[in-house]
């Protein structure tokens, strides 16, 4: 295959990806993580869009347009990986975001569809709180999914990547208390 | 017969008692439901418009999503994608009456306003099943474009319309010759749709281009493309069709739009990841099914301000026409 062919099927796989066909039943996944850090400092640890060198399954974070609604971010993954995502929602005083993936192979994170809200509020003692949210279509759009495609792995896999993430940040955070 | 449903009507020092116990029976005539569909545990959650709670909560096939209640309350068609199958409720005492297995991935459904048909959009077959209410026997399938979603029937029963999600298209069907008469490109991913009351005007949300597409039934056109917000997914019309709603599932809001400038003049958060939409009979309040804070809620009309939040099941779908007489 030429250069231009690739481009061209790179092409057409970005535009078939975003909010493409997808499964009957959309899931969701909420995880929630007390952290003994005040808000502004978890949030000043995780907040920035173009950062997510605090979860452990992220090597790299490459983008552009920063926390502004319409920015982009390209996460690798330790086994080169990437997940391709777009800022819908931002406010750094209520400490939330709320973005998509616009692209990811479901042999990287088995879902589609995918948005994603994450939030830090006020916790026990002056510590915090901090919410993942998720709601996706398992990775196999079409009926009798493969069982590493099916609504359960999807479920599974984004559990992981958020407990994975939170419990990250929690170490990080009351490890750097003095 | 349905016992829940009953109303004895008493003389004298009988019957005020009496009517305390019909308000306070599931089924009492006249009283207004909710048909929830909870895509997140099997069930569906009938609340009651009026006191405004739960009444009921039926277990219903795997994963429903879709539903349509017939105009006149009696009868809740509930799709579900998942099992492949629609379900068929009685409306005053919430019972299941019949099942059938409809295709590869029923989701849309509409009755007709006889209650003679119902019509299921088959999302994977990319068909229209046609469905004799009585016995739910196949009266035909209509071809129509990529994964047909939203479904919607014009006033007079006479034209179905049907959202083409991935061919960013409109189907308009004769019911009576059951074809496809014409298609209409509208935004892109179109979902929801709703028709208004003089059945002149379609509103059609499209998820993937934040915005509303206005069709012109008769002229076959789109007259106007209103910017809404993020991720539109439902659509309801108030039954004079001066004042359009669509809930924006990733904004958590409800725009609103006044279809005669055809401008949004009002956008609202009514809770998260909001999807079903209705106008109430009379247009006396709009109810929302928000899907992931699992409730349904009740907004007045004119400032959009939340009157009620009742408690659902899991993932509250509610798409379609979840209220007898709504629009």
């Amino acid at each position: 295959m030429n250069s231009s062919k690739l481009s061209l099927l790179v092409g057409l796989l970005a535009a078939s990806t975003l909010a493409a066909a997808h499964g009957p039943t959309r899931q969701k996944v909420v995880t929630e993580q007390q952290i003994a850090a005040p808000p502004e400092q978890v949030w000043e640890t995780m907040g920035n869009f173009q950062d997510m060198s605090w979860h452990p399954a992220i090597v790299k974070t490459e983008g552009e347009g920063g926390n502004t609604p319409g920015a982009k971010r390209v996460l690798t993954l330790g086994n080169g990986g990437q997940i391709f995502e777009q800022l819908e929602k931002y406010d750094g005083t209520a400490h939330s975001m709320f973005y998509r993936i616009d692209q990811v192979d479901p042999k990287v994170l088995p879902v589609t569809n995918y948005s994603s809200w994450l939030s830090v509020a006020p916790g026990a003692d002056g510590g915090s709180t901090v919410t993942w949210k998720g709601a996706f279509y398992r990775g196999y759009p079409n009926n009798d999914p493969p069982p590493e495609l099916n609504d359960e792995a999807a479920v599974r896999a984004v559990t992981g990547v958020y407990k994975a993430g939170l419990d990250n940040l929690k170490s990080l955070l009351e490890q750097a208390k003095p | 017969m349905a016992t829940r449903g009953r109303c004895w009507t008493a003389g004298g020092p009988l019957a005020l008692l009496a009517l305390s116990l019909c308000t306070a029976s599931t089924g009492s005539a006249g009283a207004t439901f909710a048909f929830v569909t909870n895509q997140g545990d099997n069930t569906v959650s009938v609340i009651d418009l009026a006191a405004m709670t739960v009444a009921a909560t039926i277990p219903v096939g795997t994963s429903p999503a879709g539903v349509a209640v017939s105009s006149d309350g009696a009868r809740a068609y509930v799709t579900s994608p998942e099992s492949r199958d629609l379900h068929v409720l009685d409306g005053a005492t919430f019972q299941v009456l019949a099942h059938r297995q409809v295709g590869k991935g029923p989701l849309g459904v509409a009755v007709s306003p006889d209650g003679e048909r119902v019509y299921v959009a088959d999302w994977y077959q990319d068909a229209v099943y046609v469905l004799e209410t009585r016995g739910l026997t196949e009266v035909a399938r209509i071809p129509v474009g990529d994964s047909p979603s939203g479904l919607a029937v014009s006033p007079s029963g006479d034209r179905l319309y049907v959202s083409e999600r991935d061919d960013d298209s409109i189907a308009v069907i004769d019911t009576a010759q059951k074809r496809v008469l014409a298609r209409v490109q509208v935004g892109r991913r179109p979902f929801g749709l709703q028709v208004d009351g003089a059945g002149k005007r379609l509103y059609v949300a499209n998820v993937a281009s934040n915005d509303l597409s206005v069709v012109d039934v008769e002229a076959l056109r789109v007259t106007a493309t209103i910017p809404v917000g993020s991720t539109p997914y439902g659509v309801a019309v108030t039954p004079d069709g001066t004042r359009a709603f669509v809930t924006n599932q990733h904004a958590n809001t409800v725009s609103v739009i006044d279809t005669g400038s055809q401008r949004v003049v009002m956008e609202r958060e009514v809770g998260e990841f909001p999807e079903g939409i209705i106008v109430g009979p009379g247009g006396k309040a709009i109810y929302v099914a928000n899907w992931f804070s699992n409730e349904m809620v009740v907004l007045d009309p004119d400032k959009l301000e939340i009157i009620g939040q009742i408690p659902t099941g899991e993932s509250p779908r509610a798409f379609g026409v979840f209220i007898a007489g709504g629009t």
